[in-house]
């Protein structure tokens, strides 16, 4: 019986993915070419396929998903993967709503986001959950850190690094707060939630949702340029990297 | 002057096959094997190309099991090659094949989704391979 040991050394192939990209389509979906760039490097592939199936397998029995799957494998995505091609993936620029539907739907928001009945909580509710968890309060407390809009700066965020909001932003994906783009005609973003039942925390409540509907911070952070390296001519098979033979 | 003559006998024994444990610890020393063993191998293809019907424009790096595996022959292995070299066992007809080597395969899968031209996500499992081997 002979046995070979599968090393699979993993090779980033994004100067060829950028050249396919390049190749075959005309960069009319900006994040149909994140996406391609995303399944060459096979990392990115395989977790963005992994959180995919998390997030559309039913519960047997169900026909809903597990939210809690789901959102557990799309912080593995944000966390495993360069953010050359994580980022890549959620913030890709669209000029169309074809780019914009894709873009909407990357984190399989039909189980990471939206509630299964379509209800929605109150975001001072859903916020205080969310203060509760412990991975969640600090990921939130990095993003209202980072994320501070301020009319004062160039930036438009207080601390003056748009990069940092983008990364805390993402950082709220996959957790109670998860927010996502809610349309494909713009790169708006809100939370899943309304403030109807505030009471005299009305206020209070428009201002949570307004840092991700009206923050000039998020808004004017930079989308993500791909490389758009020196091409080479790829090959249609690629072996991958180095294998030891066992003999027995 | 001797140290000359030592190296050359050395390498006229490693030649002629007589210095085997020394060519052994050359051949080890080379990094990869050779390119038609059995191993992984994966080929970059558009999800439509995959013939599965599916309509998407995004590209997925399909992995397969190719190559040669060497001839571990078992009784059985060597007997139903005799008995084919020898014609008690006919020939099998193109429909029917039979193996009498071991083949290269997979050991386990991989699955793989993506999001189709509809924008609705799909996912086929056990798509890919994983790993690859010689099976009996």
């Amino acid at each position: 019986l002979c046995n070979v040991d599968n090393k699979i050394e993993e090779k980033p192939l994004k100067r060829i993915g950028n050249c396919l990209g390049t190749a075959w389509f005309t960069h009319a979906n900006q994040c149909l070419k994140a996406a391609q760039d995303c399944g060459l490097y096979e990392k990115c592939g395989a977790l963005r396929s992994e959180y995919v199936l998390a997030c559309t397998k039913p519960i047997p029995g169900t026909s809903r998903c597990s939210q809690y799957k789901c959102h557990r494998a799309l912080r593995r995505f944000l966390e495993r993967v360069p953010e050359e091609y994580s980022l890549g993936v959620l913030f890709c620029p669209c000029t169309n709503t074809l780019c914009g539907e894709r873009r909407r739907k990357t984190i399989v928001p039909s189980c990471s986001y939206q509630d299964a009945e379509g209800l929605q909580p109150n975001c001072l509710h859903q916020q205080s959950f969310c203060r509760r968890d412990d991975l969640c309060r600090s990921r939130l407390a990095d993003f209202l850190s980072n994320c501070q809009p301020s009319t004062l700066t160039a930036s438009g965020c207080l601390k003056d690094s748009t990069g940092l909001c983008l990364r805390a932003y993402a950082g709220l994906i996959g957790t109670i707060m998860t927010p996502n783009y809610i349309s494909n005609s713009s790169a708006d973003v809100s939370l899943w939630c309304n403030c109807e039942g505030s009471g005299n925390q009305w206020q209070e409540c428009l201002k949570l949702q307004r840092l991700f509907t009206h923050n000039s911070c998020l808004r004017e952070s930079p989308n993500l340029q791909q490389n758009q390296a020196q091409c080479e001519r790829p090959s249609a098979e690629a072996d991958w990297g180095s294998r030891r033979q066992k003999q027995t | 002057m001797t140290t000359f003559l030592k190296v050359l006998v050395l390498l006229f024994c490693i030649a002629k096959g007589e210095g085997h444990w020394l060519r052994s610890l050359i051949v080890r020393t080379r990094r990869s094997a050779p390119d038609s063993q059995c191993s992984l191998r994966s080929i970059l293809l558009q999800v439509r190309d995959l013939g599965l019907g599916y309509n998407s424009d995004e590209t997925v790096l399909f992995k397969y099991c190719s190559g040669t595996c060497p001839r571990a022959r078992s009784n059985h292995d060597l007997t139903l090659s005799n008995l084919l070299l020898s014609g008690l066992l006919p020939h099998p007809t193109p429909g029917e094949l039979w193996h009498n080597t071991p083949c290269c395969r997979p050991t386990h899968y991989e699955d793989i989704a993506f999001l189709d031209n509809s924008h609705r996500w799909h996912k086929v499992e056990k798509l890919s391979a994983a790993g690859c081997s010689c099976v009996d």
